[in-house]
């Protein structure tokens, strides 16, 4: 017999569970919950079978194929922790570059080997880029060695990243300096979604969707049009308020978006290139964020975006289960007990919906007058 | 009469189709898996600054 998952909760017609072994979370309809109890509650495979028979008029075939069937389901589950990090070792960084930034009331040093890793950090981030080399709270050493990225945060132990998967390196060192930002670090946040969000009149909205759904396209204009930007590719959100809070980065704006979005964000000076790749083409990074506030938002809606040519401009509620098979996979959820159990508990406080749109001006108010 | 009826939420039919349903209907469930790390958003494969 498997364990049972260790949170569970109802959101419309379904049910959401949790196994913390895996991390993972599951949505099932109500006819496979109440098959995962009679499961829990049977000692015995006969004991479930005999349940079945007896309260659906399964048949004993059909029973048995249930059992199997919630076997290898729950087996899914049952994952070993994983084994020990990487060795402590060290980063020698004597020969290294460095480039230094203000994150709100801290400084950062951010040191490396080669312009070519300089290019994956420092566009996000050059709008706050200073001279001064005073009251460094963090220290950020990257060394691309034999098509690996190595990155040591102070004095810790390097972590590890292939080069392919530098956006693992973006993603890591962006997380050290929202924690520096709003001076918190990993067990206080719930996650880090994969989306963009903004804030209007004290509420957040947090927009979703694959890439080239055109989240950053509406977030950029949105915050030319009275929205304040929150987030560009992922939002942090805590743990104990549930509230979204501000990532400092720069809004990545690709190639094919820039002439729409440069007509809102005309100031080229602040605009910095980042790096070129296939199929987003060359990147701009233009910082859109007032200030770098340490306040957070509560969110009262997400947003699957979806922008199409000539489409009609929509707003419509979204099932969950679109909803959750959009955000969790592509988001960073923690696995912390209480931080899933408050993610899980976030979700019944959110509405789900789904906007269509060519036209942005339809856009506006039909977000402004979101509830 | 036609929309009434697609409005019927899977549940609903379910409750009125009564054992029968429960006796074809096998559940459904989907796992989700999010990400391990934090990360920024993937780039396509190949064409990278380090290829």
């Amino acid at each position: 017999m498997y364990k049972k998952p260790e949170f569970s909760e109802q959101i419309d017609d379904h049910y959401l569970l949790w196994f913390e072994s895996s991390n993972s979370y599951s949505l099932v309809d109500d006819i496979f919950y109440k098959l995962l109890q009679h499961y829990f509650r049977s000692r015995t495979k006969e004991e479930f079978v005999k349940q079945l028979e007896d309260q659906y008029d399964y048949s004993a075939d059909l029973s048995e194929h249930q059992y199997r069937r919630i076997e290898e389901y729950l087996q899914q589950f049952d994952i070993a922790s994983e084994s020990v990090g990487p060795p402590k070792t060290f980063i020698n960084n004597r020969t290294f570059s460095s480039k230094y930034y203000t994150i709100g009331k801290q400084s950062v040093q951010l040191s490396f080997n080669e312009e070519k890793v300089l290019n994956l950090i420092h566009p996000m981030i050059a709008h706050l880029e200073t001279e001064s080399q005073d009251h460094i709270k963090l220290q950020l050493f990257i060394r691309y060695k034999d098509d690996e990225l190595q990155l040591q945060k102070n004095e810790n132990p390097i972590e590890i990243f292939p080069s392919s998967e530098y956006h693992k390196l973006q993603g890591r060192i962006l997380f050290h300096l929202i924690n520096l930002l709003h001076d918190t670090d990993e067990k206080d946040w719930m996650g880090l979604f994969h989306a963009s969000a903004v804030s209007y009149k004290g509420r957040g909205l947090l927009f979703m969707g694959s890439s080239g759904s055109g989240k950053s396209t509406l977030v950029s204009l949105l915050s030319a049009h009275g929205f304040a930007l929150l987030a560009d590719d992922t939002v942090p959100i805590k743990s104990g308020d549930q509230h979204l809070y501000l990532n400092p980065s720069a809004v990545s704006v690709k190639e094919a978006a820039l002439p729409l979005v440069q007509t809102f964000w005309p100031h080229t000076q602040s605009h910095t290139p980042g790096i070129v790749t296939k199929g987003k083409g060359n990147l701009t990074y233009i910082p859109m964020q007032e200030h770098l506030h340490t306040v957070g938002v509560p969110c009262s809606a997400v947003i699957r975006v979806n922008y199409q040519k000539d489409t009609p401009t929509q707003l419509t509620p979204l099932d969950i289960k679109s909803a959750l098979e959009t955000l969790i996979p592509e988001s960073w959820i923690s696995p912390n007990p209480q931080n899933a159990k408050s993610f899980m508990d976030w979700l019944t406080t959110v509405q789900f919906y789904e906007l269509s749109y060519s036209d942005f001006q339809e856009v506006l108010p039909l977000l402004k007058s979101l509830k | 009469m036609k929309n009434k009826k697609q409005s019927l939420t899977r549940k609903e039919a379910i409750q009125k189709m009564g054992k029968y349903a429960a006796f074809t209907a096998i559940g459904t469930y989907a796992i989700l898996n999010p990400l391990k790390a934090q990360q920024t958003s993937p780039p396509d494969p190949g064409g990278g600054p380090f290829d």
